[in-house]
């Protein structure tokens, strides 16, 4: 679980990142205005920060410099609806670890705010799921303390239901995640390993079925 | 590279080939008539060395030499060489230049200097008269490469005026596409993000009318846009009705839209398109709005103005925008492409938008009628 700071001035979206943050375990904290952005830093610890280039008080890019000279172990993923290469370029030199274009898909920010807390080993590593328990720096997954054997792709799936937890995830989703966009299998390749992740872990009640669209991991 | 670059650069380069092949044209007809002139001058001169010549053909020879050899003399410190000839006789030779046997008028190049040479030989009287002339074009081959330098300069000058005019104008009509596009990524953003939102979590029924609720205001939001869209495509195509607005009318609308809003309307009447107006208005005060927590409307004779007690316009910004340049930067990169619209209607009515932004008095949009 991570300390999230969102510098977005458009209301509407700060809440709708807030909010898919808080479903997947992270704190979302808002901000609305560059200033509003550097008190929070002065006060809190923060573990990545979302910025909005165009806030209404300080340039996105001079506040991004600000922020690497002053907060240089804090990374930052610019959240822009500026969609041109010299921009990308000007955010990526300024010192953002990622830089995605409005409009977005939140499970695309979500994997890209996974990423940068992984390159930064702010990423949460160990989950508890009633009496299962996962360690994802070890790869080991015990229940009732004792490991549990899963396939490759058991375990792929459960990491990834894991870092998406709360989320509905599509079968089409799962498949690409796991099995990779080259992989031509069939939407029950994924029924399959869920059933088998669900009878070996006992998350018969966790991993939710989502009526003609995939799954959920409820936490 | 972006579309409106690559046109940019087209267009230049179409510029640079009119620009270029003009001063081209320009020069070699300059320079031909002037070298025109130049053979009728030094024409007339071989003509008055060989009537003088012919003159003195039949005089005693001591006699016609000298006379011959002192007019060429002059005509040496001049720069002109001369040889003349009767019949076997060389009267006066001051020729060194090189040239071709048999040609009248020729140019040739002599120690690295050009020379006008022009040949006359005449059967004067039973006699024969032989003039050859030779001139140097050093001064014309200067004034031809001064005038060359001086096209060179000045085209450079222009075409860079030119391409630098071109460049802000081009990236000018480019700048609404973008802003257009920037309007349309937030609502979109909040219309896709609310629907997974929705899709994705398990949500209270309160979450979901919320959800919900985002969806409808960001689709209001794109109906802005458009909206927005439509009148700046009726004002640029020209397409307003001007009639007798009732100000008052309008201020009392805009005082329902914003209750917060300090209104004062001097006015009862103004001619122009009600619509535009209203939504130039309503973009203004909207802006203010934003930026400001006091927000004045005034309507006079002299204008509109719409003050706000937000933070003072930076001076660099401010030229900007009131030269129509970097909208998209004021009151947070937001709105700019109001500012854009609310520019657009006050021309169409023959006026004139713009900002002033003081420490001391706040900002103020000002449309002002001419």
């Amino acid at each position: 679980m991570a300390d999230i700071l969102i510098v977005e001035d458009d209301r509407r979206i700060n809440e709708l990142i807030r909010r898919t943050l808080s479903m997947t375990g992270h704190a979302g904290i808002t901000a609305f205005t560059g200033r509003e952005a550097l008190s929070v830093l002065g006060k809190s610890r923060i573990d990545l920060i979302l910025l909005d280039i165009g806030l209404p008080d300080i340039d996105g890019f001079l506040l991004m410099r600000r922020l690497s000279e002053e907060y240089g172990d804090i990374p930052v993923i610019c959240v822009t609806a500026r969609d041109e290469v010299p921009d990308r370029i000007k955010g990526l030199k300024g010192g953002a670890e990622d830089y995605i274009v409005k409009p977005f898909a939140m499970e695309e920010l979500l994997a890209r705010i996974q990423v940068v807390l992984r390159r930064f080993h702010r990423e949460q590593t160990v989950y508890h799921i009633r009496d299962v328990e996962v360690d994802l720096a070890g790869a080991a997954v015990k229940k009732a303390g004792v490991p549990v054997e899963l396939t490759n792709r058991e375990y792929e799936l459960l990491r990834i239901f894991l870092v998406n937890k709360n989320i509905a995830l599509s079968r089409e989703r799962l498949l690409d995640l796991a099995w990779g966009r080259d992989f031509y299998g069939d939407d029950r390749t994924v029924d399959v390993h869920i059933r088998r992740i669900r009878q070996k872990l006992g998350l018969e009640k966790d991993i939710k079925t989502i009526f003609k669209y995939g799954y959920r991991l409820e936490m | 590279m972006q579309i409106w670059k690559k046109n940019f650069l087209s267009t230049y380069a179409l510029f640079l080939v009119v620009i270029y092949g003009g001063l081209l044209f320009l020069e070699s007809y300059i320079s031909q008539n002037e070298m025109k002139q130049w053979i009728r001058h030094a024409r007339n001169n071989e003509e008055s060395i060989f009537y003088l010549a012919a003159g003195l053909k039949d005089e005693e020879l001591s006699r016609m030499s000298m006379n011959l050899q002192s007019a060429a003399k002059k005509y040496l410190d001049m720069g002109i060489q001369v040889r003349v000839r009767i019949e076997t006789y060389i009267a006066a030779d001051y020729l060194q230049a090189e040239f071709t046997e048999g040609k009248a008028v020729e140019i040739s190049t002599w120690k690295g200097e050009r020379y006008l040479i022009i040949q006359e030989e005449q059967d004067v009287g039973g006699g024969i008269v032989e003039v050859i002339y030779a001139e140097n074009l050093k001064e014309l081959s200067q004034a031809q490469q001064k005038r060359t330098l001086f096209f060179c300069i000045a085209g450079l000058i222009f075409s860079g005026l030119i391409g630098i005019f071109l460049y802000y104008t081009m990236r000018r009509i480019n700048r609404p596409v973008n802003q257009i596009a920037h309007e349309l990524r937030t609502p979109l953003t909040g219309i896709r993000g609310y629907a997974e939102y929705i899709m994705m979590g398990k949500l209270a029924e309160e979450d979901l009318f919320f959800a919900a609720k985002q969806i409808v205001d960001s689709a209001k939001s794109l109906e802005d846009v458009t909206g927005k869209l439509l009148i700046m495509g009726n004002v640029r195509e020209g397409a307003i009705k001007i009639r007798r607005i009732n100000v008052k009318k309008l201020f009392r609308e805009l005082e329902a839209k914003y209750p917060d809003v300090r209104i004062d309307c001097c006015i009862d009447f103004l001619n122009g398109d009600e619509t535009l107006v209203s939504c130039l208005l309503e973009n203004l005060t909207g802006n203010a709005m934003r930026v400001g927590n006091q927000v004045k409307v005034t309507a006079d004779e002299t204008g509109f103005y719409v003050w706000n007690d937000g933070e003072t316009l930076d001076k660099r910004l401010l030229r900007a925008i009131n030269r129509g340049q970097d909208s998209l930067d004021i009151h947070g990169g937001k709105h700019g492409y109001g500012i854009q619209i609310c520019r657009e209607i006050a021309l169409a009515h023959g006026w004139k938008l713009f900002y002033q932004s003081t420490e001391k008095e706040g900002t103020t949009a000002i449309c002002r009628f001419k």
